[in-house]
């Protein structure tokens, strides 16, 4: 099938957003919280946004009950935007870990869910880990 | 806050802390968020699986009189949680395996970690070598009901947690002046927290006594006791004479039964 003109023009975007924006991070594959061996560590160029951390209670009650006296704790949601067309290692699962190896302490992400519906991007959306 | 509150919430702590999974991290109240940092630095006792112990509500129906010092039902929650965060992870394969039922960290790994420490809790509190779960027990004196509810994250990391809520009877606080005897629980706490290594302890120790120090004749622990107003102690027959000066007299005479005596000074 030929590519739209729409999917060319992406194609060179993502390019070009990669050159700049992409940094080297390693992809260690897990199932079950174990190394999975069918499907070995690589290390790719992607775009890693990291959000700003919020706050939540840990707790039972529904979402209106705020200010009820809990444990809380800190999170943040990143994002890893890989390059689809490029990529050729294996499928992305959730639990797998991302670490950012060009970053100070080469911090962890874990894999809370991958999207990949779109024809260009992998997006795994991350946890810290 | 009523005192048997806090010393119900202190002694379930201490009673906790190295009995279960969660080793040294039991929390007291915790307020602020526990943050775990995100540099790969190593995990502090803080960003590891947790137990945090609140003493939120407290309801006490039909009261007796004005009574302040009845405390009725009181609820302790018991919050526990592992989120993969607080999980040690081999640097290399990035494997992670959960301390002490030495299994990987996977969601029924983590349940399972959570329903040994929710079982954990449970013996420790009823465990008679336990001495500061022994100041527990004394303290209530009976349970009511106990909760469990599961909760897990839904955004932002994966979170496994649970809270146990135990509805106790709660021991009725002392009054002011009430003496603290030997073997009594408030002795006991009030020792144990002067005995411990805690600074912090040693302290509240030092602001209980104080609060609790003093004096009262029967009649006024009674009215401390019920809330009397002073024309309700008179109305039952218990307010002390009023303080006059002595009179002098030569002469006085007494009539009993129509038959009139006379009384020497």
């Amino acid at each position: 099938m030929l590519p739209s003109r729409f999917q060319q023009i992406r194609k060179r975007t993502i390019a070009a957003v990669d050159s700049v924006f992409a940094e080297p991070v390693r992809i260690s594959f897990l199932k079950d919280a174990e190394p999975d061996l069918d499907r070995p560590a690589v290390e790719i160029s992607a775009v890693l946004r990291v959000g700003r951390g919020k706050q939540d209670p840990v707790s039972p009650g529904s979402a209106s009950s705020k200010g009820v006296a809990s444990t809380i704790l800190t999170s943040s949601r990143s994002e890893l935007w890989i390059d689809a067309r490029r990529y050729s290692g294996p499928k992305l699962e959730s639990g797998d870990v991302v670490t950012a190896i060009a970053r100070k302490g080469e911090p962890d992400f874990e894999v809370l869910f991958v999207d990949d519906r779109d024809d260009n991007r992998i997006v795994a959306v991350l946890a810290e880990v | 806050m009523s005192l048997s509150r806090v010393a119900l919430r202190i002694a379930a702590v201490e009673a906790l802390k190295g009995r279960t999974l969660v080793g040294p991290n039991v929390i007291d109240s915790p307020n602020g968020a526990i943050d775990i940092h995100a540099d790969g630095s190593f995990r502090t006792a803080k960003e590891k699986p947790f137990i945090g112990i609140f003493t939120p509500s407290t309801v006490a129906a039909d009261v007796t009189g004005r009574s302040l010092v009845e405390n009725g039902d009181c609820e302790i929650v018991f919050q526990m949680g592992v989120s993969t965060a607080m999980v040690k992870r081999d640097p290399q394969t990035k494997a992670s395996v959960l301390e002490g039922v030495n299994i990987p960290a996977s969601d029924r790994g983590r349940a399972f970690y959570i329903d040994v420490v929710e079982r954990e809790i449970r013996s420790a509190l009823n465990d008679p070598a336990n001495a500061w779960a022994e100041i527990f027990r004394k303290l209530h004196y009976s349970v009511r009901r106990v909760e469990v509810a599961d909760f897990q994250s839904v955004d932002d990391q994966r979170l496994t947690a649970r809270e146990l809520r135990i509805t106790v009877e709660l021991m009725d606080d002392p009054l002011v002046g009430d003496p603290l005897l030997d073997g009594s629980v408030y002795a006991d706490f009030l020792s144990a927290l002067e005995a411990s290594d805690d600074d912090l302890y040693q302290r509240h120790a030092a602001t209980l006594r104080a609060l609790l120090a003093g004096d009262h004749g029967p009649a006024d622990g009674l009215q401390r006791l019920h809330g009397m107003t002073a024309d309700e102690l008179m109305a039952i027959g218990l307010a002390p004479f009023a303080e006059t000066e002595p009179v002098d007299f030569d002469k006085a005479s007494l009539v009993v039964n129509g038959e009139t005596r006379e009384v020497l000074p």
